[in-house]
């Protein structure tokens, strides 16, 4: 006990020692923090808040042309600003100023608008993810193209039945309760963040489980590479040194996860408050869930980065056959739209309950939706049993004659390994 | 009682026979010398005794008995390959080294600062590993080796990398432990350090223990397999001489086992433009030896037990 304690306290200590560790664990939510705040900026660019924009109307404002041949835009509402639009007396007049790069966009509505419902608009560049509402300026983060916004108040003479027009049902909040959807897709501002939670949350689980496992990777290709095996097997049996690997990298990674997750609750924060939605609610428990899950997958893809290390050559030989063992995850990434669509469908359950795929799987799913317990209870125990065979497994290949080979990788050694 | 008795020990690793039938004893406080070529046996041989590698045939005690973890813990072993963590403080990794061998961190940073001392390393304590010269990092493996004073010390070409001033301070440091009682396996290839330090040796060749006894009695067996002489001419490729070699003006010519040296005087003498002003037998040398034993195959397991 006192062997796999020491082997426990110099994996932490060499860990935390390095500055490589460091730099890994703030760099990730560092790139996180800094591609949202990108990425929500950019947004409020088009917008701004949609609070303000009733009082004083879009912020930023692309230089649109206007060819009115219906005579419904003729005035703006106090709130917005008056030069708006730059009026053209036909679309030749307007098309002549986009060519010379005056313009950005032409919006043309034609005599038979109040007829057809139909606009014509003009861009300079072809937008490959705008279609419909998204063009031209909108009312903050929201999609609401504000030219419908415009003729209504032109038609209706009154701002404050336009308002009511495009939100009919204000109402202010009395009481708070959440009820999260089962299957049913989320609607409105937690749909935004619903979103970037369910494609985000895969990618970074895949990310911290290779990196989080690789340290076991690199840990026992390391003191095989530099001949420390040998000696250490003189002093523990090979199960002591992988156990202690195990435990000690464990709390390595706890320390990690904490500083990922502290990242990962200040990004949603920034979100929430960048485009002024409501904080998005994640379920009772969900942090809870997601560091157990967290840890389920580092023991199982830590068992089998220890397995590929003991017979790897070096770290380099290791990373180059990994890929295969990790292809588990990848389903996760490629159906992330699946788990905002059906979060409780076939293959959203399947995933989720599958053991290698579980840990990215489910905390994608219970970040969007409402999972029955039995569920999380089966798969969460599906998780450990799996990594607890795993690790039973692993110490098959921890064996001396695999720790000090210098034969390179192979899969028949790999297979030979696995059958003891 | 014997520190280690290793009887006709075996290995086979798929179609490769590492190991076919390796025999020998050591005693409390004597050095030891493992010799052979490489690829003889020597390493796995020196893994099976430690318990790295399992023997397919034979018996091995250790210490008194099968090796377990207690016992490996009275172990020192520098294997041959060097091993210590290239990324980390040499004091740190000798502690970790030292505790993991039973030693608690007071104990073993006390006994270190004096072997760092003694090594003239003092000043590297704090250093990574890697910022160290070939020679500082084999007396640093050295120290690992000692520092929890094994009972059975097992050391696998001890003076790699060392100049000859290290040379002679490790040489003392391994004579003191033996003078303390403490028993010494010696795997190298530099036989004057094996004539220097062992009182016995085995010499392993292809799996297999061919020579094996008392460095004296082993030359005094080989007496006669060496010829030293003076003169003028060609003296090689002569039948019955394995290898010739000059030394201070000299010939020192090693025989072949069964090699009569009068057919090799013969067969000088015969030889145009040869002028013979000395010939004697020699002494042989433990490289002589080894180079008969080795060369000549198994005839040097008959010829050289004792």
């Amino acid at each position: 006990m006192r062997t796999i304690w020491l082997v426990i306290k110099h994996e932490i200590y060499t860990t935390l020692r390095k500055r490589s560790f460091w730099v890994m664990t703030f760099i990730m939510p560092a790139i996180l923090l800094a591609f949202n705040t990108y990425a929500v900026i950019q947004d409020s660019d088009i917008g701004g808040s949609e609070e303000s924009e009733a009082e004083s109307g879009p912020a930023s404002l692309p230089a649109i042309g206007l060819v009115d041949d219906a005579g419904l835009l003729k005035e703006m509402p106090e709130s917005f600003p008056q030069d708006l639009f730059t009026p053209f007396a036909d679309e030749a007049a307007a098309m002549s100023a986009l060519e010379a790069g005056d313009l950005e966009q032409i919006v043309h509505v034609p005599a038979d608008y109040l007829a057809t419902g139909e606009i014509l608009v003009y861009d300079q560049e072809f937008k490959l993810m705008s279609s419909g509402d998204d063009m031209g300026i909108a009312f903050g983060s929201s999609s609401d193209w504000v030219l419908p916004y415009l003729i209504n108040y032109n038609l209706s003479g009154d701002e404050s039945l336009t308002v009511k027009l495009r939100n009919p049902t204000p109402g202010s909040i009395a009481e708070h309760h959440v009820v999260r959807p089962t299957a049913d897709a989320i609607e409105g501002d937690e749909r935004v963040m619903a979103e970037i939670i369910a494609r985000a949350m895969p990618y970074i689980y895949y990310f911290i489980l290779i990196i989080s496992s690789g340290y076991m990777l690199t840990s026992v290709t390391a003191e095989k590479e530099n001949r420390t095996v040998e000696v250490l097997l003189l002093s523990l049996n090979p199960r002591q040194l992988m156990l202690g690997k195990i435990i000690g990298l464990t709390v390595v990674v706890l320390v990690q996860m904490s500083v990922w997750f502290a990242g990962g609750a200040l990004t949603v924060g920034q979100s929430s408050s960048l485009l002024n939605i409501s904080a998005f609610d994640f379920p009772p428990g969900f942090f809870i869930w997601a560091t157990l899950f967290m840890l389920g997958g580092y023991l199982l893809y830590a068992s089998v980065m220890a397995a590929v290390g003991a017979i790897a050559n070096t770290a380099r030989e290791g990373n180059q056959i990994t890929w295969i063992l990790i292809l588990p995850l990848m389903p996760t990434l490629m159906f992330a739209d699946k788990f905002l669509t059906e979060p409780n469908g076939t293959l959203s359950m399947v995933l989720s309950m599958f053991p290698f795929s579980a840990p990215s799987a489910m905390v994608t799913r219970l970040a969007v939706a409402d999972v029955p317990l039995w569920q999380l209870g089966v798969s969460l125990g599906g998780l450990a049993l799996t990594a607890y065979l795993m690790i039973m497994l692993a110490s098959r290949f921890f064996r001396p004659h695999h720790l000090l080979s210098k034969s390179k990788f192979n899969w028949r050694r790999f297979a030979a390994a696995l059958r003891g | 009682m014997h520190t280690v008795e290793v009887s006709h020990l075996a290995k086979r690793f798929g179609d490769i026979e590492a190991v076919v039938d390796v025999s020998f004893a050591i005693e409390p406080g004597e050095i030891f010398g493992m010799l052979g070529p490489n690829g003889a046996g020597k390493t796995t041989t020196i893994r099976m005794m430690m318990d790295i590698f399992k023997p397919d045939a034979g018996s091995i005690s250790v210490l008194g008995g099968p090796l377990d973890l207690p016992k490996k813990r009275r172990i020192g072993y520098l294997p041959e390959e060097r091993g210590l963590y290239k990324d980390q403080k040499l004091g740190a990794t000798l502690t970790y080294l030292a505790m993991l061998k039973g030693l608690d961190q007071k104990t073993a940073e006390g006994r270190l600062g004096q072997w760092l001392e003694r090594f003239d390393l003092t000043d590297y304590r704090q250093k990574k590993v890697e910022e160290l010269s070939k020679g500082m990092q084999q007396k640093a493996q050295i120290i690992a080796t000692l520092l929890h004073e094994p009972d059975l010390i097992v050391i696998d070409e001890p003076f790699s990398g060392l100049d000859p001033v290290n040379t002679r301070l490790v040489k003392r440091i391994f004579e003191e432990q033996r003078d303390a009682g403490r028993s010494i396996i010696m795997s190298t290839h530099q036989m004057y350090q094996v004539e220097a330090l062992c009182n016995r040796i085995v010499l392993i060749n292809e799996g297999r223990s061919v020579l094996y006894g008392r460095v004296e009695e082993i030359k005094r067996n080989f007496a006669g397999n060496a010829v030293e002489l003076k003169g003028q001419g060609d003296f090689t490729e002569i039948p019955g001489v394995l290898e010739t070699r000059q030394l201070n003006g000299s010939w020192h010519l090693a025989l072949e086992i069964g090699a009569d040296p009068q057919d090799v005087f013969r067969a000088l003498a015969n030889r145009d433009g040869v002028k013979i002003d000395r010939f004697e037998l020699a002494e042989p040398s433990l490289d002589d030896i080894f180079i008969s034993v080795v060369q000549d195959g198994n005839h040097g397991s008959e010829a050289g037990h004792v």
